[in-house]
C-alpha cells in the first residue's frame, strides 16, 4: 500500500488547485462582470447604480458631439429610440465614422453628475462584417 | 459552375448515406465487399467536396457575380490573392472549409491499414461520416454558398478590408485544419467505446493525429493573433473576444489530452478520464465553429445571424448525449490499472498538469458562455471583461510553466526527494539569481518578476536535461557533442520534440509578460514640425499626405523616428478608405525588434491634418511571442516526423525487437 499518507497529500494538491480557481473566479466575476442596460433603465435607476460597471448602447446624437483633440477627450449624447439621451465622456480618441445615428456601444460607469464616463468606445458598422450594399462612399 | 457546385453537395448526401448504410451493414455481417464499398463511396464523397470547393473557388476567381455569396465578399477589382481567400470570407465558405477538410480526413480513417485498428476503423468511419452528413445538410440547405442572386450584381461589395491581409489566408485555414481533425481522435475514441476496447490501441492510433491536429490549430491561434496585432491596430494582440476564446478552448483540452494519454500508455490509468477530453475537446471544436460561423455571440470576427445556431447547438447536444452514454455503458472497463502511488511522480505532476489546463478551460468557457446563459435565464445581459480571464489565466499559467520545467524530470510511480535535488538544483539557484538581478536592475513588478524567473527556471531545466543526455551519450559512444547530440534527440522524437515546444512556451511566456506588464502608451495630437517622445524614442510629425491605392484611398504620415537621438528611419501609418467599405481601416506602422516594437496608430486628424492625434504604443519584447510560433512548429513537426526505420517495420512486420528498430540510420 502506497500508505495513506500519499494519497491525502495528492488530494491536497487537487484541492487547492480546484480552490484557487473557484476562488479566483468568483472574486474575478464580482470585479470585472458589467451589466447591459437601456439608456431608459439607467436614468429610471439613477442613483442605484451609480459607479457600478455597465454597458450600454444608444444611437450617437450628432449635434451633441465635441471633439478636443488637444485634451483628447470625446463628449457626445447618446439617444434610444423614444428619444431618451445620456450625456458620455470619453478620454480618448474618436472612432471613424462617428457620426449622427450611429450605433455606438460602450462600457464604463455612471458618475452622480449623470454623466457616463466610458472607458470603452466602439461604434456598430452595419457594414462591417457580413457586408450589405451600401452607397459609395469615397476618400477622405 | 453554382450549379456544378451545388449538385455535388446535395449528391455528396446520398454519397454519405450510402457510405453509412454500407459502413453499419458491412459490420453487422462482417461483410468485407460492403466495407469496401463504403470505403469506395467515402472517396467518392472527398471528391465530391473537392469539385465543389473547386467550384467556389472559380466562381471568385471568375467574379461571377450572380452567385451572392461571392457577390457579397469579393469585387472585380480585388486582388488575385484576396480573390482565392474570400472564399472563406463568410459562413458558407468557411463551412465548406469545413467539409472539405473533415472529407479528407474521413478517407484518411477509411484507409487507416494498421493491423491494431483493423476492428475500429469501420466504426470510426461511421462517426466520421455522421458528421460529415451534418454539415452537409447545413451547406446544402441552410448554408449555401452556391446560392444564386437575381439580377446578378454589376460588381461585388468587396472584401472586407480587415480581412485583406496574408495573415487571412493563412489564419482560417490552419484553425480549420485545427477544428476538423480533433473529429479523428473522437471518431477512433468512439470506435473504442463501442468495441468495449480498453487498451491504450486508439490513443496510439491517433497519436500522429492529434498532434497534427495540435500543431495546425496553435498555428491558426498564434496566427489570428498575430493578424490582430498587425491588423486590427488598437495595440494589442488577444482581447479575450468569445472567438478567440472559441478556438482557446479545444486547444486547452487538447494540450491536457495528449499530455494524459501518455499516462494512459505508460501505466494504464485515467481511461475514464482520457475519454471525456477528447469528447470534451471535439465537442469544442463544433462550440467554436458554432461561435465563429453563426452569430451566436455579437463578436469582431463573427458573421451574421442565422437559423444555423440552433442546429449547431441541436448538434452539440446529439454528440454530447450519445458520447456520454456510451461512456457510461463502458464505465466498468474504464477503471486505471494502476494507483496514483506519490504525489511526487511523473503521473501526478501530468494529473496537475490536466487540472491546470482543464481548469482554464473551465474558466474560460463559462466567461464565454456566461453572458449567453445570464440572458436567458435572468433576463439580464452581463458580459465578463479581460481582467477576469487574466486573473485565472496569468497564475494558472505560472503553475503550468512551472509544471513544465518539473515534469519531465520527476520519475514515473515515485521521485524522491535526493533526485529532486540534483535535477533541480541549479535550475532554482539560476532563476533566483535571475529575479534578485531583476529585480535590482528596476523591474519591480511582483507578477512579471515571478512569471521570468518561472520561464528561466523551465528554460535552464530543459537546457540542463539536454545537456545531461549528451553527455551521458558522448560517455558511451564517444561521439562528438554535436553528432552526440544529433543522435539522442532524433532518436527520442517525441521527447525531445516536447521540450523544444516546451521551450517554445517559454519563449511565447516572455513575450505574454513584456506585453501585460510593460506595455505604455502615449495619445497626442500635434501639428506639423511638433514632436512626440515614447521611451527613448522621438517621432515628428511632418503633415497628413493624401495617395490613391489601387481602388483605395490612402491618408498617411511620414513621421521622422529617432531613437536616443540616432535616426532610425520614417515610419508611414495610414487611414484606408475602401470604396465598398463605409469604414477606413487603419493601417499601422510597425518598427520592431527582439526588445521591442514601436507601434503607431495615425487615429484621427481635424480638418486639414492640423492637428493629427496619434496613439503610439511601445510594445516590449513582442516580438518572443512570434518567434515561439516557429519554435512551437520545428519543435512540433520534430516530434511528429517518423522514426524512420521504425515506421517502416511497423508497416511490414509486426512487433520488431526494439534495438533493431533504433538501428539504420
Amino acid at each position: 500500500m502506497a500508505g495513506s499518507n500519499q494519497k491525502i497529500k495528492l488530494a491536497a494538491g487537487i484541492l487547492i488547485i480546484l480552490g484557487g480557481l473557484a476562488y479566483l473566479m468568483v472574486t474575478g466575476f464580482s470585479s470585472s462582470s458589467s451589466y447591459f442596460v437601456t439608456i431608459a433603465q439607467m436614468r429610471e435607476k439613477g442613483d442605484t447604480i451609480v459607479g457600478k460597471s455597465l454597458k450600454v448602447s444608444g444611437k450617437i446624437v450628432g449635434q451633441s458631439v465635441k471633439w478636443d483633440s488637444q485634451k483628447i477627450r470625446l463628449n457626445f449624447e447618446i439617444r434610444d429610440d423614444k428619444g431618451q439621451t445620456i450625456p458620455v465622456v470619453y478620454n480618448g480618441i474618436k472612432p471613424d465614422n462617428f457620426e449622427d445615428g450611429k450605433e455606438a456601444l460602450m462600457d464604463g460607469r455612471l458618475g452622480p453628475d449623470g454623466v457616463f464616463t466610458a472607458q470603452s468606445l466602439l461604434v456598430k458598422c452595419p457594414s462591417k462584417y457580413e457586408a450589405e450594399k451600401k452607397d459609395k462612399n469615397g476618400g477622405a | 459552375m453554382a450549379d456544378i457546385g451545388y449538385i455535388s453537395l446535395v449528391l455528396g448526401i446520398f454519397v454519405a448515406l450510402y457510405a453509412l448504410a454500407a459502413a453499419i451493414l458491412g459490420i453487422r455481417n462482417r461483410d468485407n465487399r460492403l466495407l469496401g464499398s463504403a470505403r469506395g463511396a467515402v472517396v467518392a464523397l472527398a471528391f465530391l467536396t473537392t469539385v465543389a470547393s473547386v467550384a467556389l473557388f472559380y466562381l471568385f476567381w471568375v467574379s461571377d457575380f450572380s452567385v451572392r455569396y461571392v457577390a457579397e465578399n469579393s469585387s472585380r477589382g480585388l486582388p488575385a490573392l484576396y480573390k482565392i481567400s474570400a472564399f472563406w470570407a463568410g459562413q458558407p465558405g468557411s463551412l465548406l472549409l469545413w467539409e472539405w477538410f473533415l472529407a479528407f480526413f474521413t478517407a484518411g480513417v477509411a484507409f487507416t491499414s494498421r493491423r491494431e485498428a483493423k476492428d475500429m476503423v469501420p466504426y470510426a468511419t461511421v462517426v466520421m461520416l455522421m458528421v460529415n452528413l451534418f454539415f452537409l445538410v447545413i451547406l446544402s440547405f441552410f448554408s449555401n454558398p452556391f446560392a444564386r442572386l437575381f439580377p446578378a450584381a454589376y460588381d461585388g461589395n468587396g472584401l472586407n478590408p480587415l480581412l485583406q491581409n496574408p495573415g487571412m489566408i493563412i489564419h482560417p485555414i490552419t484553425l480549420y485544419v485545427g477544428y476538423v481533425g480533433f473529429t479523428v481522435p473522437y471518431a477512433f475514441a468512439i470506435a473504442a467505446l463501442i468495441l468495449n476496447r480498453s487498451d491504450d490501441a486508439w490513443i496510439k492510433l491517433t497519436r500522429r493525429w492529434t498532434l497534427f491536429t495540435w500543431l495546425f490549430l496553435s498555428i491558426g491561434i498564434i496566427y489570428g493573433a498575430q493578424w490582430a496585432y498587425v491588423e486590427l491596430g488598437w495595440g494589442g494582440y488577444w482581447a479575450w473576444d468569445p472567438v478567440e476564446n472559441a478556438s482557446l478552448l479545444p486547444w486547452l483540452t487538447g494540450t491536457a489530452f495528449f499530455h494524459s494519454v501518455m499516462i494512459q500508455e505508460k501505466r494504464g490509468m485515467l481511461k475514464l478520464w482520457n475519454i471525456n477530453l477528447i469528447i470534451a475537446t471535439f465537442a469544442l471544436s463544433i462550440f467554436g465553429t458554432l461561435l465563429t460561423r453563426s452569430g451566436v455571440l455579437a463578436s469582431v470576427h463573427a458573421f451574421g445571424d442565422s437559423r444555423i445556431g440552433s442546429l449547431f447547438i441541436g448538434f452539440l447536444a446529439v454528440i454530447i448525449v450519445v458520447s456520454l452514454a456510451l461512456v457510461y455503458r463502458r464505465l466498468d472497463t474504464l477503471r486505471s490499472e494502476n494507483k496514483f502511488q506519490s504525489y511526487l511522480s511523473r503521473e501526478s505532476s501530468f494529473l496537475f498538469n490536466n487540472l491546470l489546463l482543464v481548469g482554464i478551460a473551465f474558466a474560460v468557457f463559462w466567461g464565454t458562455v456566461f453572458p449567453l446563459i445570464s440572458e436567458a435565464v435572468r433576463g439580464v445581459k452581463v458580459t465578463v471583461g479581460p481582467p477576469f480571464f487574466n486573473q485565472i489565466t496569468i497564475p494558472f499559467g505560472i503553475a503550468l510553466m512551472l509544471l513544465i520545467g518539473v515534469c519531465p524530470l520527476i520519475a514515473w510511480r515515485k521521485s524522491s526527494v535526493d533526485n529532486l535535488r540534483v535535477n533541480f538544483l541549479y535550475p532554482f539557484v539560476t532563476s533566483v539569481v535571475f529575479m534578485v538581478a531583476a529585480y535590482l536592475l528596476g523591474i519591480k513588478h511582483i507578477l512579471s518578476l515571478v512569471a521570468f524567473a518561472t520561464v528561466v527556471f523551465v528554460a535552464t531545466t530543459i537546457l540542463l536535461e539536454v545537456f545531461r543526455g549528451v553527455r551521458v551519450r558522448r560517455k558511451m559512444t564517444g561521439e562528438n557533442p554535436l553528432v552526440a547530440l544529433v543522435r539522442l534527440t532524433t532518436r527520442n522524437r517525441r521527447r525531445y520534440g516536447g521540450y523544444l515546444v516546451h521551450l517554445a512556451m517559454v519563449i511565447m511566456v516572455i513575450g505574454f509578460t513584456g506585453m501585460g506588464a510593460f506595455q505604455q502608451e502615449v495619445t497626442r495630437s500635434v501639428k506639423p514640425g511638433e514632436t512626440i517622445t515614447i521611451g527613448s524614442y522621438t517621432l515628428t510629425y511632418p503633415g497628413l499626405y493624401e495617395q490613391p491605392q489601387g481602388e483605395n484611398t490612402a491618408v498617411y504620415t511620414d513621421l521622422a523616428v529617432t531613437k536616443d537621438g540616432k535616426p532610425l528611419g520614417i515610419l508611414r501609418p495610414e487611414k484606408v478608405y475602401h470604396p465598398n467599405h463605409e469604414e477606413p481601416s487603419t493601417e499601422v506602422a510597425i518598427k520592431g525588434g527582439l526588445k521591442e516594437d514601436l507601434f503607431v496608430i495615425l487615429a484621427a486628424w481635424d480638418k486639414g491634418g492640423i492637428p493629427a492625434t496619434f496613439k503610439i504604443l511601445l510594445n516590449p519584447l513582442v516580438a518572443w511571442i512570434w518567434l515561439g510560433e516557429y519554435v512551437l512548429i520545428i519543435g512540433t513537426l520534430f516530434a511528429f516526423w517518423p522514426e524512420r526505420s521504425r515506421v517502416r517495420q511497423m508497416q511490414y512486420k509486426p512487433a520488431p525487437a526494439p534495438e533493431f528498430a533504433q538501428g539504420g540510420r
